[in-house]
């Protein structure tokens, strides 16, 4: 290695040694993630009855898609590619 | 089964402590490479929460078998992508207007040990690469990775990464060379 090898690596560790996230950081992390939980359940209760297979995603998919006035096969695909991410 | 592959799996059936132990063993690695890309604390623990809130929602896609400190890379270059563009149109126009008003003296508030000189003016010449270098040069430097490595986080072949390494090197001599050049001509008329 050079000696511009060195700074580089002696910059990067000097910019960065000793730096932590906040103490709440973990907390808030936790927090978050338990409403992410909270909310995909709360998405695949009302999902459940109609999606698990494919025709269950073509009736919600045309039914979404009879009442935003949008493309049927593309609310089929992304009813069915939410509930799977869901998951 | 790795010890992250089985808190993985504990994760995709739902156990959020799994989570806060991923956190403890990767939160120090993903906060200093966003903060060594970013120079923002607040931007780095924003980009970790981020990070592993993505682990979180997509647990059921990581592949278990593999290590998972690649995959925590790969979010966190992009997020501090998407962070160092957004933050380009707003802030960089603000960061310039101070820097004017304060003049090169920010850096320098008081007089420092010249190693501390030396490292901070490395650190500011990093700042200064295009993002496709400044990545390279963190991963490549801080974290130790391999090419194969960083090529593989990146999704480009290993020779654009020796080539953005080879150029992030050059501009950032280039950079030093300028900034000892100027430092020798400030110290002459002061």
């Amino acid at each position: 290695m050079e000696a511009l090898d060195y700074l580089i690596r002696d910059g990067l560790r000097a910019a960065v040694e000793g730096k932590a996230p906040s103490a709440g950081a973990r907390r808030r992390l936790l927090r978050r993630a338990a409403e992410q939980l909270h909310r995909n359940r709360r998405w695949l209760w009302a999902l459940a009855p109609v999606v698990p297979g494919q025709p269950g995603a073509w009736v919600a998919g045309f039914a979404w898609a009879q009442l935003h006035h949008i493309n049927i096969q593309l609310a089929v695909r992304t009813v069915a590619f939410s509930y799977h991410q869901l998951r | 089964m790795s010890e992250d592959g089985a808190l993985i799996r504990r994760l995709q059936s739902g156990d959020l402590d799994a989570l806060g132990v991923l956190y403890d063993r990767h939160r120090l690695t993903v906060y200093r490479t966003a903060l060594a890309i970013t120079r923002d604390p607040e931007a780095a623990e924003d980009i970790l929460q981020e990070a592993f809130l993505r682990l979180h929602a997509h647990a059921d896609h990581v592949d278990t078998r593999l290590p998972l400190p690649p995959w925590l890379y790969r979010i966190t270059v992009n997020l501090s992508y998407t962070w160092v563009t957004r933050r380009r149109k707003w802030w960089v126009p603000l960061e310039d207007f101070i820097d004017q008003l304060i003049g090169p003296g920010r850096y320098h508030p008081e007089p420092i040990a010249e190693r501390n000189d030396e490292l901070r003016v490395v650190q500011r010449a990093i700042e200064a690469l295009a993002f496709s270098q400044r990545v390279v040069i963190v991963l490549y430097y801080l974290n130790d990775l391999s090419l194969q490595e960083i090529a593989d986080i990146l999704g480009c072949p290993v020779g654009t990464v020796k080539s953005r390494l080879h150029y992030g090197r050059e501009n950032l001599r280039h950079l030093l060379e300028s900034d000892t050049a100027a430092s020798e001509v400030q110290y002459e008329f002061t």
